[in-house]
């Protein structure tokens, strides 16, 4: 007995080019699941599905941007295609544009919340009426500990993850009924090329001190979390936010 | 800028851990409910079981289906109120195994009663067990993991009535929020020693200390109308929880409180 197996599971993975997409797609992986991996950029899809493949896994490249709402249908039916349905779906495309709030931009704005809150709805809706029609689905979005505590320079970035947070109750209240699983984890800032919040010593002395655990999480530390949300072991669990913060929201 | 460096070349990965193998985990009211699920599902793992609570007779049998699962089980009649019956589930376990790994807090009492009706003495049985006999062990196995420099894993079974309210659960939702703010700051004191403090915040749990409140037809109903899940969950629900926060699966988890309510506090 394995509580936490996802043999022959199909998961779709967004944000798998790099950083933490990348890393859960790996664990996706290794936990026996077949990936359907997305991102904007082709190479580096291409370089993640050969690592998968040598596991012994399939993995699809579905070079998407979530934005638009004819490439993730188009992505779902190839997703079909390929796997006959989809078990698992994670919102993890995500970006940040830090800058000072009284410098945002519309457009700037506008894409933050384009990506990050209506990319993963509409992603959603778009899996979850694949997933409804066999009464069974686990959709597992990426929040942040910012959806939880302030930093300058994030109040968009913030305000999407807050979002993402109550979207991901909203919808396993409302999904729960069709056998959908909803639910987030929430990292602390996590070494990844793509983070800013890290980018000096003094940010990462900051921020260290902030961490009770002692130690900045790494892409890896997430996967956990992911996999016990996707299997079985969380079959109970609905609407919940895991903190994978080393503790950082509750100073 | 500095640049953090995460390398897209193939590097081999590390796989998340779940399994217990070899680790060392006391399990407080282990003899029913969701003790007895995390008991099983942590032994499954691969952990050495200690088996706590009043009723010897129950950890026995408890202790014999673990052992039918082929890994061990100790068993330890101890009242977890008593500091005497504290010391000596920390020395046995000790003795036994040579370490404590894991903490399951699981041990708790709930009286339903009208805020109007509760007596102190209700009162304080509930705070005696749920808070205060949860600190004093939890103080207990913290030093002995400090003694030891390998970390460890403290568990709090607490409740959705943490953070939810419930007519009739007045001194049993204060002693469970309770438990979920000690969880954080013990989380908090003891990071530095590689310490995880978790907590499970589970729902209605078809267990013999639901079953007043699931065996009310009135009760049920209104119970089942605020699940989103549409179903009464089982203990061994609540116990893949336990063993995702007892394993290296979770290590950047701390000062959590992981619902595990079917939907219940979403809405």
């Amino acid at each position: 007995m394995n509580l936490f197996d996802l043999s022959d599971r199909s998961v779709i993975v967004t944000g798998a080019g790099r950083g933490i997409g990348r890393a859960l797609a790996l664990g996706l992986a290794q936990a026996g699941a077949n990936l359907v991996i997305c991102a904007r950029s082709r190479s580096e899809l291409e370089s993640l599905a050969n690592q998968v493949e040598q596991m012994g896994r399939k993995a699809l490249v579905a070079v998407t941007d979530i934005r638009q709402r004819d490439q993730v249908d188009g992505m779902v039916q190839a997703a079909l295609a390929q796997y006959g349905c989809i078990d698992i779906l994670v919102n993890n495309v995500g970006i940040a544009l830090p800058q000072p709030a009284e410098q945002i931009t519309e457009e700037a704005w506008d894409e933050v919340v384009d990506t990050n809150l209506k990319g993963t709805f509409f992603v959603s809706q778009a899996v979850a009426r694949a997933m409804i029609s066999r009464r069974r689905g686990v959709i597992i979005n990426l929040a942040s500990e910012l959806a939880f505590v302030a930093l300058p320079g994030y109040a968009c970035y913030s305000a999407t993850k807050a979002g993402i947070v109550m979207l991901t109750r909203a919808l396993a209240a409302e999904w729960a009924r069709y056998g959908i699983r909803v639910n987030a984890v929430a990292p602390a800032a996590v070494q990844t090329e793509a983070n800013s919040v890290l980018a000096t010593e003094d940010d990462r002395a900051q921020a260290l001190a902030r961490l009770p655990i002692g130690r900045f999480g790494s892409v890896q530390d997430m996967v956990g979390a992911v996999i016990y949300l996707a299997s079985d072991a969380a079959s109970y669990v609905l609407g919940e936010t895991i903190m994978v913060d080393g503790g950082r929201v509750i100073i | 800028m500095t640049q953090l460096q995460l390398s897209s070349e193939p590097v081999p990965f590390p796989v998340p851990n779940f399994r217990l193998d070899g680790k060392v985990a006391i399990i407080t009211g282990a003899s029913r409910g969701i003790g007895e699920a995390i008991a099983q599902a942590m032994a499954h793992s691969g952990a050495c079981t200690v088996l706590a609570s009043r009723d010897q007779a129950r950890l026995e049998a408890v202790a014999a289906k673990i052992g039918s699962i082929s890994a061990s089980a100790h068993v330890v009649k101890a009242d977890i109120c008593k500091a005497d019956d504290v010391a000596r589930l920390v020395a046995e376990t000790v003795e036994r195994f040579g370490r404590i790994d894991v903490l399951v807090n699981n041990a708790g009492v709930c009286y339903m009663e009208p805020a109007l009706e509760v007596t102190p003495e209700a009162w304080d049985k509930t705070f005696d067990l749920n808070v205060r006999a949860l600190f004093f062990l939890s103080q207990a196995v913290a030093r002995q993991m400090v003694a030891q420099e390998r970390g460890g894993k403290i568990i709090n079974v607490a409740s959705q009535l943490a953070v939810v309210g419930m007519a009739r659960h007045s001194s049993y939702c204060a002693s469970k929020a309770a438990v979920h703010l000690l969880t954080q700051v013990l989380a908090l004191e003891w990071g530095k020693y590689h310490i995880h403090v978790n907590a499970i915040g589970p729902t209605f749990i078809r267990t013999e200390m639901a079953a007043p409140n699931l065996d009310n037809p009135t009760v049920r109903a209104d119970i089942l109308s605020k699940m989103p899940i549409g179903h009464v969950g089982d203990p061994v629900d609540v116990a893949g929880a336990a063993v995702f926060l007892a394993s290296a699966a979770s290590e950047m988890v701390t000062g959590e409180l992981l619902l595990v309510d079917g939907g219940w506090t979403a809405q």
